[in-house]
């Protein structure tokens, strides 16, 4: 195995947690979305991720498996017959996002985005301590 | 009587220093895995020169069957960490993999210094002493 190698698995890692990102940013953004482009309010978004296993090395990549809208979770129903997209009983039907758990896991995110990044440091180091060996 | 190569020294560092690399490849993967349902977390215990076996590997019969002792086998033992499973299945503990980072960086950092110092003494002994 070559610490090159190595890298490309922190790669895969850095490109997920910044998908993972994209989702969650999107989610806190349409937090309030009534409408869409389907007609409906905005349906959170939940990212999931597998893992590759290179069966060459045994070295193992991560890549999102999909981004599927979350039907687990119910819709909120506010009660504002003011509001212009109210129905007939004076409901508006609103997006299931809850901006706490998408910012705390954009916080998770983040973390384990540096991580990957600290260990392509920690690669690159070793890397130049054996290139060193060559003087 | 000692001789010029100290080829056991340089066996043993070497052997070490793959095992460091095969290392920080499983722990990469366990880091880049963080978010992974179901991702058991990994690492790779040493395994002394002595009990090292190069060459045997098992037949594979179809060729979209995985190799029987992948890199992880190599060169040290793989111990799976299940220890602390959180809801989705995941174990890895990610301040715990950074720790271990730092210890393999360290270590490889060790093996190299080692390694230049015996060179340097090898090229001492070849100019006499001067």
């Amino acid at each position: 195995m070559d610490l090159r190698q190595i890298m490309t698995v922190s790669g895969s890692g850095m490109a997920v947690q910044s998908a993972r990102m994209k989702v969650l940013s999107e989610n806190i953004a349409n937090s309030e979305s009534v409408d869409g482009d389907n007609g409906e309010a905005y349906r959170r978004q939940v990212i999931s991720f597998q893992t590759i296993t290179d069966r060459a090395t045994g070295l193992k990549t991560v890549k999102v498996k999909e981004v599927s809208p979350d039907y687990n979770t119910p819709m909120r129903q506010i009660f504002d017959p003011s509001h212009p997209a109210a129905d007939d009983k004076g409901f508006v039907t609103m997006p299931n996002v809850s901006t706490v758990i998408e910012s705390t896991d954009l916080r998770e995110a983040s973390r384990a985005y540096e991580a990957n990044i600290n260990v392509i440091e920690n690669t690159k180091n070793m890397m130049s301590r054996s290139l060193d060996l060559l003087r | 009587m000692p001789t010029l190569q100290s080829p056991s020294l340089v066996n043993a560092l070497s052997h070490r220093m793959d095992y460091l690399v095969d290392r920080q490849g499983v722990l990469s993967g366990n880091i880049a895995n963080a978010s992974t349902p179901g991702y058991i977390a990994r690492d790779l215990s040493f395994k002394k020169l002595v009990d090292f076996k190069p060459g045997l590997k098992a037949a594979r019969t179809n060729v979209n069957h995985l190799q029987a002792g992948g890199a992880g086998s190599a060169r040290g033992e793989l111990e799976k960490d299940y220890t602390h499973i959180r809801h989705d299945g995941n174990s890895v503990k990610l301040d715990e993999q950074m720790l271990k980072m730092s210890q393999t960086q360290l270590s490889f950092t060790e093996v190299t210094r080692i390694y230049q110092k015996q060179k340097e003494m090898q090229i001492m002994a070849v100019r006499s002493g001067r």
